[in-house]
């Protein structure tokens, strides 16, 4: 939860700058926040730093207040030691998009036009995004730790090979190590290929381990729970109560204090795609993506700083056809971003043991 | 003409109420006519769950009592429902797709 002393507004611009809108927005500081928590554990914090996050407005350095440049979302632990996740202006896109679709919807905006826009803040007292529990409610955090413990990153390293996604290997230097173990890649091509041209999907489980040389954290990825009671289509898969369920009953059943890691799905581009041999190479469909709605399920179910999503899609080959490749997304800055990760493809030393 | 006022409810707990993954858990205490609506909607904060998606359409959440190992009807009152100690996790139905691409 985040608490904040500002009210927040956006103003929305045609392209020529004509002012169309200015209204109230309450953004969603969830994201930004668990990554400040992130930033906070890796830096060996404690793992619940106390509540609230405090949001503060980064102003735009030439025009100043109250216009915003981004976010501050910082997190304080008992002595008062600080992390923050630092957010800009497309953390407010969502926000932002609501108001422009309701521009179209009164004909103030055409539907594909450009427009620009911007955030204020105006000092509010009031604290709007710090809840207060019911009169006669009592309401106390007992999350427990998701850390499973120490291990060895080093070990880690040497059994497994990186898989870079293209647009993100700098941005992705700073994010957690990743590992998946390749017999899961396996299993994610397996289930893709069995369910032809239907999205299909399932849940990462795993460890969230400290390393042993260094603060560090790194996930490590142990097994895909496929989803059971989906309801899916060639472009979209629904994950339902039940889906849940079945998955919390497969970790209890393991017993091995596995954690949910994050969820995986599939894009059968290969079926998606009209074209003709020669324009499939470059079939926009074709490419590896996170669309809004995948957005909306990490964000509504994998909170957590170091939830990832694996995507497995279909890539146009060169020489004609389709290949299947797979792509990780993780949290970043507060936005769900591409990100590399490791494929393991050996057994970690303690389990060899 | 007499009106008889419900008497006062007690307050009942504690309850665990969790989100999907069970890492992040609310302990709570509540009054024992509070319904399983009143909690989800009041703890979905408290969860960092969101009550809409980006499109601003509510999310459903079904709430699963880990005791009964049953979903719970939304207004059922917990003081009915359940016995203290019982951990409640809220499940939403979620769906991945494609959306505008393409
Ligand atoms: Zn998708």
């Amino acid at each position: 939860m985040a608490a904040t002393s500002y009210h927040f507004l956006a103003s929305l611009y045609n392209a020529d700058g004509v002012a169309l809108e200015r209204r109230v927005i309450l953004p969603d500081w969830t994201p930004a926040t668990e990554s400040a928590r992130l930033a906070a554990l890796r830096q060996c914090r404690l793992e619940s730093p106390i509540e609230p996050a405090e949001i503060t407005p980064l102003w735009e350095p030439e025009k100043g207040k109250p216009f915003m440049v981004g976010a501050r979302a910082a997190v304080k632990d008992g002595d008062g030691r600080e992390a923050a996740c630092e957010v800009d202006l497309t953390y407010f896109r969502a926000q932002v998009q609501v108001a422009a679709t309701d521009l179209v919807k009164d004909g103030r905006l055409k539907d594909g036009e450009t427009f620009q826009y911007s955030i204020a803040a105006i000092p509010n007292p009031k604290q709007l995004n710090a809840p207060q529990p019911p009169v006669g409610w009592q309401i106390q955090d007992v999350s427990a730790s998701t850390i499973r413990g120490e291990r060895s990153l080093q070990s880690y390293l040497a059994i497994a090979a990186e898989v870079d996604s293209e647009m993100s290997a700098a941005a992705s230097a700073t994010d957690i190590p990743v590992f998946i173990p390749l017999e899961v890649l396996r299993l994610a091509e397996q289930l893709k290929t069995a369910a032809t041209e239907k999205e299909t999907g399932g849940v990462l489980i795993g460890n969230l381990w400290r390393d042993t040389g260094s603060t560090e954290l790194f996930l490590e990825v142990t097994a895909l729970v496929p989803a059971k009671h989906t309801l899916e289509s060639s472009t979209s898969l629904q994950f339902t109560p039940q889906t849940w369920t079945a998955v919390a009953e497969t970790l209890q059943r393991r017993n091995r204090g596995e954690i949910w890691c994050g969820w995986w799905h599939t894009h059968p581009a290969q079926y998606w795609c009209k074209c003709d041999e020669e324009s499939q190479k470059k079939c926009p469909l074709g490419k590896q993506f996170f669309s809004v709605d995948d957005v909306s399920v990490h964000r509504t179910v994998f909170t957590k700083g170091f939830h990832v999503a694996l995507v497995t899609g279909d890539i146009p080959k060169a020489e004609g056809g389709w290949e299947m490749s797979h792509a990780l997304y993780g949290w970043r800055s507060g936005m769900v971003q591409a990100r590399s990760f490791h494929a393991v493809s050996g057994k970690y030393e303690e389990e060899m043991r | 003409m007499s009106v008889e006022t419900s008497p006062a409810s007690q307050v009942i707990g504690p309850f665990t109420v969790t989100d999907v993954t069970g890492q992040k858990s609310q302990q709570i205490s509540i009054p024992s006519d509070t319904t399983v609506n009143e909690v989800c909607k009041n703890l979905l904060g408290y969860l960092n769950q969101p009550a809409h998606d980006s499109d601003g359409r509510p999310i459903t959440y079904g709430v699963r009592s880990e005791n009964e190992g049953r979903f719970l009807g939304g207004n059922e009152r917990i003081g009915d429902a359940l016995q203290p100690n019982d951990t409640l996790r809220l499940m939403p139905t979620v769906e991945a797709g494609r959306g505008s691409r393409g």
